[in-house]
């Protein structure tokens, strides 16, 4: 019960306009704590079945993990379709409860609030949806869905809500009079660019982007990359960028964490992770970028054969070993745990004992 | 700007096949047609004391039963006969239509409160709320109308009142499967779980957020309840349990006609023609409502 007083504040709007944020708190500590720090979650899917509704398995989505994310920086998630990556984010967010595990934002642990003050923190961290046909609202015109949050907030008053979204619309690359249209009006991109503007209404601190490119067409993918990375200086913003792909994450993450079927195998900065990634599955990710690597030579016979075993009865031991090339008679038995191996980079694997 | 991406899915083949363009062309016209009917019947509703050529109250021993004008012995003063205290048939049909208007709209408007209220509740929440709720509407269902609204009258005693009340407390389940069944596949969508987590509350939500996407179904099951409640309203006055005589209701002209349906045949074929052609009228209406809020047949 280490968490101390959830005392935050509503961000404020106007004069700071948006610089990093936070006032220097009085730490004990010299060094700051991070922004959000997650702590052994779990998280699992009761599988029902049965007029009961008996419970007979679990889906183990998210399986003991443990992550930081630091003031202004962007970490990126990768991993496989329906390896968590997108649960991760949904209990930092309380749209899934995690099953158990301890999430702090700046120290406050927001899995203990109580519903008023969930809906009070819930302007600390938006997020950004993948696909950019279910994430707005039919029925609602884009200045309701970018401005709503302001009114139900009080961040801004009857007459000025409608240039703050007018201006926020404009910080996102779309044009003011886009306020009275519906979304279908736009193409995917721009609908992105709607998401982006409705996360940054409240001036968050974090943003979980949740695999926010791969719907979008090649050519509009770096538009909104470059776009995030630019509001990220400019909100002093930190992003939890979810994504499958590398090639992506490369452009913007700081850090780099590779999940595989529930568990991380490697956290690592930027620069390592491609440099000299430790983790086979890591290796294997970066060889299945096309074209050239970023070694400049090919790596070959290294790409991946098989599926990802089910998270419903995940393998024993390492649970990358039934597709590792490098498996061992150690990985089948005992699980390797996330340790360090250099300075900042973490891996899971027993390859380095 | 990047408009022009052609990420926009082309949901639907734009191009109509003739048969299709038949088939819309079809539905367009029934529409229209039964827009033109329920149009009809709400302007003889509120301009009944203007179209009525006598007050459907008053009795004229002498002229009772008197055949339509346009049949033999029929008297122009009555064009379509009078009953048998000798009021005129054409008066209490007009008036009829303010009856069957109010009942069918109020009893509707109640179940669409109660209806969509506990549908929303259902699908939303889900676990026990929805047990109940879904347990309470099985019981409703499985129940014999009559018999449910023959005991809410019973207990509440004949009026127009408490014939809307007996309406919208056994015509509401159908709102509630339709609103609890969307409710549940909208809140796993994305838009649902961004203004959740925009701190919106489950109020906020729920009539904001879900209540807007559920309109164009709620439109459609509505225009067709209204149908159902004219009917009912309807039988529940033939069988005596609704509207009592002498205000004019069509179910109740129709009860007083069936003595005399052998041989004066118009005295129940009047009221009956309204009912049939008012919900008819409702009901192409709704069909040709549906098509047009249906995303899916809508043209782009």
């Amino acid at each position: 019960m280490s968490s101390r007083e959830c005392a935050y504040t509503t961000p404020e709007m106007g004069e700071s306009d948006g610089e990093v944020h936070e006032p220097a708190r009085a730490q004990a500590d010299q060094e700051r704590p991070p922004l959000l720090e997650i702590q052994a979650l779990k998280k699992y899917f009761p599988i029902r079945k049965g007029l009961m509704g008996k419970t007979v398995g679990y889906v183990y989505a998210v399986d003991d993990v443990s992550l930081k994310i630091r003031h202004g920086e962007t970490v990126g998630l990768v991993g496989e379709s329906g390896c968590g990556k997108s649960t991760i984010g949904r209990c930092i967010l309380r749209l899934h409860e995690p099953t158990s595990g301890r999430i702090l934002l700046d120290g406050c642990d927001v899995l203990s609030l109580k519903a008023h003050d969930l809906l009070q923190i819930r302007t600390q961290f938006q997020i950004i949806f993948q696909d950019p046909y279910a994430s707005l609202n039919p029925k609602l015109r884009v200045r309701d869905i970018v401005g709503e949050s302001l009114r139900v907030h009080g961040l801004a008053g009857r007459d000025s809500w409608e240039d703050m979204v007018r201006e926020l619309l404009m910080k996102v690359g779309l044009q003011p009079d886009h306020m009275r249209r519906y979304p279908h009006e736009f193409s995917g991109g721009q609908r992105q660019r709607i998401g982006i503007a409705r996360a940054l209404a409240l001036s968050p601190k974090l943003i979980v982007a949740d695999e926010p490119v791969s719907a979008l067409d090649v050519s509009i993918r770096a538009q909104v990359i470059n776009l995030l990375d630019s509001l990220k200086a400019e909100y002093g913003l930190s992003y939890l960028f979810i994504s499958h792909d590398l090639a992506v994450v490369e452009h913007i993450a700081d850090y780099i964490a590779v999940m595989y079927l529930g568990k991380l195998v490697e956290v690592a900065s930027d620069r390592d992770l491609y440099q000299d990634p430790l983790h086979p599955y890591t290796k294997a990710l970066l060889a299945a970028i096309p074209g050239q690597d970023s070694m400049g030579k090919r790596r070959k016979n290294n790409v991946l054969s098989g599926d990802v075993p089910s998270p419903i009865n995940p393998p024993p031991g390492c649970r990358f070993h039934t597709r590792c090339p490098h498996v061992m008679d150690r990985c089948r038995l005992q699980e390797p745990s996330l340790v360090e191996m250099k300075g900042n980079h973490m891996a899971a694997c027993f390859l380095y004992d | 700007m990047e408009t022009s991406t052609g990420t926009d899915i082309e949901r639907e083949a734009g191009g109509a096949s003739p048969r299709t363009w038949l088939k819309r062309s079809w539905q367009l016209r029934m529409g229209i047609l039964g827009g033109v009917v329920i149009a009809g019947l709400i302007l003889t509703a509120i301009f009944a004391p203007l179209l009525a050529p006598r007050d459907p109250y008053e009795q004229n021993i002498a002229e009772r039963l008197l055949p339509p004008s346009f049949f033999d012995g029929g008297q122009s003063a009555y064009p379509l006969g009078t009953d048998q205290l000798g009021r005129d048939l054409l008066s209490r049909l007009i008036y009829g239509s303010r009856i069957s208007l109010l009942v069918g709209l109020s009893a509707v408007c109640l179940e669409v409160i109660i209806g969509v209220l506990l549908g929303l509740l259902a699908g939303f929440y889900g676990r026990w709320i929805d047990s109940v709720i879904s347990f309470a509407l099985n019981v409703m269902v499985s129940f014999p109308f009559i018999l449910l609204a023959m005991s809410l009258v019973a207990v509440l005693g004949p009026s127009l009142q408490n014939i809307i009340i007996a309406l919208g407390c056994t015509g509401w389940p159908v709102f509630t499967r339709v609103t609890r069944v969307e409710t549940m596949k909208l809140k796993e969508r994305d838009f649902i779980h961004a203004a959740t987590s925009l701190g919106f509350g489950t109020r906020r939500i729920l009539l904001n957020h879900i209540l807007p996407n559920l309109m164009p179904a709620i439109l459609v099951i509505a225009t067709v309840e209204i149908s159902r409640a004219i009917i009912l309203e309807s039988l529940l006055s033939f069988l005596g349990l609704g509207i009592q005589p002498p205000t004019p209701s069509w179910g109740v002209m129709l009860a007083e006609g069936r003595d005399h349906m052998l041989m004066l045949w118009w005295l129940a074929a009047f009221p009956g023609a309204a009912i049939f052609l008012s919900s008819l009228g409702i009901n192409l209406l709704g069909d040709a409502v549906r098509d047009i809020v249906d995303p899916y047949l809508r043209k782009g």
